[in-house]
């Protein structure tokens, strides 16, 4: 998280806390929702769920905001309440049972490789072979998403998808660092083994 | 790459937990050698990588996102300087959150007049119990034929209808019939429902002026009367028909008549305010007391 990145984010605060800047705090939520949703998805494992503690987490982010003392940086702050709000729901699915949806036919994303990898993603040239492979490679890797346990799901995504360091991901999970790395690594083997790639 | 060289080049080859490691933080220059040289762990660290591509394709936050959060907390969430409270339910959505607080407090008035009920209902059992025992006395002997007296069947009915249980003949011999006697309050306040059988015990001063006085007022009423006597001469029966609002009528004008009323059942003197009336029709056992000389 970058100095500017942070500087940013206090600049924001203070004006929707002392001005009611409603405004600044929707420039909040442009910014970080898409990190909560994928934080919270990488607990789940499930889109709708995700969502769901996305939008709790920001309404008590709204209520709570006017009290944050800024110990920390407001994206460490956020983090923390989004991964508690989603173990918490992950632990009442649970307990629930409640069965956990996928959608068959969601709509096909453009790849988003950053070149450093060596990976074919599918973009909209596709022949529908492939489309329908990559599919179902798509679907496969939802279902292990779901087998995996929660605490490899949500090392994994933070280290995946935020790009988060194994520093960071172990300060907000509360783990060592080494303890990540074999969450990571595991998690990674599991999904790898499922998708039978 | 012969056999024996494979074998000696997967010996060498790094943990799955090494090569994670390597896939985040490639700065290993002896690891980067041997992956540059070994098949092996190029093919899994690019399924490795391949995996990242697929979670982070599948973690791709819905279109319209933020706009929804904006939408919600605009307008669920209160105004800016109001704490977030803990979840009551963590993991519910708001809806259920609220359904389930108003369950539980549907839940809880319907407890609470449950028990009430049930307190209610238990009272009134005591209040029947110390009514019979209270009334219970010895067997009649004699029936002495009166005018207008109802059908014997219709007694002999009254006398099969009358409330049975362990009552103490002798309880009669503890009611206190002094000067300091007192009537007992009923313990229910609800609106109440005069039952089809009820015993009364009063406490006259004369006993055969009571009978007379009795006679004539439940006459008035449009009572059917029927007389028992007793072994004991101070004591007497009688057992009335007619309906709920005569009864009601009939106690009110014998505590007029300085008669005192022993028991706590319903109908009360001067209670009618608090009675449901169905114009039903009932038995009224009355027993009347002879107050002791002193």
């Amino acid at each position: 998280m970058s100095n500017h990145t942070v500087s940013e984010d206090r600049v924001l605060i203070d004006k929707y806390v002392n001005q009611n800047d409603q405004g600044a705090f929707n420039i909040l939520v442009q910014k970080y929702s898409g990190r909560a949703y994928q934080i919270a998805y990488g607990v789940l494992g499930n889109k709708q769920d995700a969502e769901e503690v996305a939008q709790d987490a920001f309404m008590r982010i709204y209520r709570a905001l006017p009290k944050f003392r800024g110990d920390s940086e407001f994206s460490t702050w956020m983090y923390r309440i989004i991964v508690n709000l989603a173990r918490n729901k992950h632990r009442w699915n649970r307990v629930r049972g409640a069965g956990r949806s996928f959608s068959i036919d969601a709509p096909i994303d453009n790849g988003r490789g950053d070149g450093e990898l060596t990976i074919e993603l599918p973009d909209q040239g596709m022949a529908p072979d492939q489309i329908m492979l990559y599919n179902e490679l798509k679907d496969k890797t939802r279902k292990a998403m779901e087998k995996l346990p929660e605490a490899y799901r949500e090392a994994v995504i933070l280290r995946t998808v935020k790009g988060l360091s194994y520093e960071e991901i172990a300060d907000l999970l509360g783990c060592k660092v080494g303890t990540i790395k074999s969450r990571i690594a595991r998690g990674r083997e599991e999904i790898r083994n499922n998708l039978d790639i | 790459m012969n056999a024996d060289q494979t074998k000696l080049s997967l010996a060498r080859c790094p943990s799955a937990e090494e090569l994670s490691i390597f896939l985040d933080e490639p700065a290993d220059s002896a690891l980067a050698g041997h992956i540059s040289s070994c098949a092996h762990c190029q093919a899994r660290l690019s399924d490795y990588a391949q995996v990242d591509c697929l979670l982070f394709e599948l973690s791709q936050p819905p279109a319209g996102l933020a706009e929804r959060i904006q939408q919600a907390c605009r307008s669920e969430a209160p105004a800016p300087g109001t704490a977030a409270l803990p979840p009551l339910f963590p993991g519910w959505s708001l809806l259920w959150r609220y359904a389930a607080v108003f369950a539980f407090l549907f839940a809880l008035a319907g407890l609470l007049t449950w028990l009430n009920l049930a307190q209610g209902k238990q009272r009134y059992g005591k209040q029947l119990a110390q009514d019979s025992a209270s009334t219970q006395a010895n067997p009649p002997t004699a029936v002495t034929a009166q005018q207008n007296a109802p059908a014997e069947e219709d007694f002999a009915l009254a006398e099969q209808m009358r409330p049975q249980g362990n009552i103490d003949p002798d309880s009669l011999q503890n009611v206190s019939t002094g000067a300091g006697a007192s009537a007992l309050k009923p313990v229910n306040h609800r609106r109440y429902r005069i039952e089809s059988q009820i015993e009364h015990v009063w406490l006259v001063d004369n006993l055969t002026k009571s009978q007379a006085m009795l006679q004539e007022l439940g006459l008035q009423d449009g009572f059917k009367l029927k007389w028992k006597q007793t072994d004991n001469a101070d004591i007497l029966h009688a057992d009335l028909r007619g309906s709920d609002r005569q009864l009601q009528s009939l106690v009110d004008r014998l505590q007029a008549q300085n008669w005192l009323l022993l028991s706590p059942a319903y109908p009360q003197p001067k209670a009618e305010q608090s009675a449901f009336f169905t114009d039903s029709k009932i038995i009224y056992h009355a027993t009347l007391v002879q107050k002791d000389a002193n």
